[in-house]
């Protein structure tokens, strides 16, 4: 079995739960089976240290969920669906603007590694038509060939520090997204089950 | 170990593992596994609990591009594992008095 048919599984048994512990309980089986696998076990050898689903089940049922929510009639889903439509032109542009701001950081942050980059390459790029360059038009004149000799070093050397910047920026912005992915998914998840529209 | 004896011994074994150190649940489990066996399926309302009771409190960390939950006692938290070793006395005593008992009725 793998993760998502266990997840799926888990799921289905749980329908009669809250949003809540459904949520929950789901999160932390996730973490779990995420956590063996980093251990060194694979897929289904990680399922298969778990408990079977029927005696999680048990052991949920058992207990006192910790925020109890009321599962929601249908009558107030129905409610929900029609008021989300109706006040949708309030909430879709904020949306759309939190989604344009997140996107724009996004693009900001990933300028830097690209920008090194950019200044790197063409650094490099100086750095051999200078220094290849420079044997020829020393043939013609000596001075002008060793000053092309010396702006392709220190084209050079820029390029050297552009990729050195690029490698030492790109590790942290990368670092920085997957944080950024990370809670933007984790919130939006909390938020579209507070609302009801996921599980 | 009867089961009702292993969930109170259980809430300790978790709240002793996070004493010194923040945890997460499958760290929980393989500190506690030493002393007392505890599945993942058991750990779960465990830590529930200790949460309603605000005995630990939670949050996110994220770690390879996913977020773990990690655990930390409160105060309330500690105070409680501490009750637990000034009690222990008393459960020495009903300890002796349950094996004297025992000891009694096969003479």
């Amino acid at each position: 079995m793998t993760k998502n048919e266990y997840i799926h599984i888990l799921k289905e048994q749980l329908k009669n739960e809250s949003y809540e512990t459904v949520c929950q309980v789901l999160d932390y089986y996730e973490e779990m089976i995420d956590d063996l696998c980093e251990d060194g076990l694979s897929e289904e050898e990680a399922i298969q240290r778990l408990d079977d689903i029927s005696e999680v089940v048990l052991n949920i049922k058992q207990e006192e969920p910790v925020y109890e929510m009321k599962k929601m009639k249908t009558s107030s889903q129905i409610g929900t669906w029609i008021l989300m439509i109706v006040t949708f032109p309030l909430w879709g542009t904020l949306l759309a603007t939190l989604l344009a701001i997140l996107l724009c950081l996004y693009v900001v942050i990933w300028c830097i590694p690209l920008m090194t980059g950019a200044i790197g390459l063409s650094g490099m790029a100086c750095f051999i038509v200078g220094v290849f360059g420079t044997f020829s038009l020393m043939s013609t004149s000596l001075s002008l060939g060793l000053m092309q000799l010396g702006i392709g070093a220190l084209a050079g050397s820029v390029g050297l520090l552009g990729i050195l910047l690029t490698k030492l920026s790109y590790a942290k912005i990368k670092d920085y997204s997957l944080k950024m992915t990370c809670f933007l998914k984790k919130y939006s998840l909390t938020f579209c089950r507070k609302v009801g529209v996921v599980c | 170990m009867d089961t009702q004896l292993k969930k109170g011994f259980l809430e300790y074994c978790v709240l002793a593992s996070v004493m010194h150190k923040d945890s997460y649940g499958y760290q929980i489990i393989k500190d506690v596994h030493d002393y007392i066996e505890i599945s993942e399926s058991t750990l779960y309302p465990i830590l529930k609990r200790l949460e309603s009771q605000k005995f630990v409190v939670t949050y996110s960390v994220e770690h390879n591009g996913r977020l773990r939950k990690y655990y930390r006692i409160t105060e309330s938290g500690s105070q409680y594992l501490r009750n637990f070793l000034t009690s222990w006395q008393q459960i020495e005593n009903i300890y002796l008095y349950v094996k004297g008992e025992i000891q009694n009725d096969k003479k």
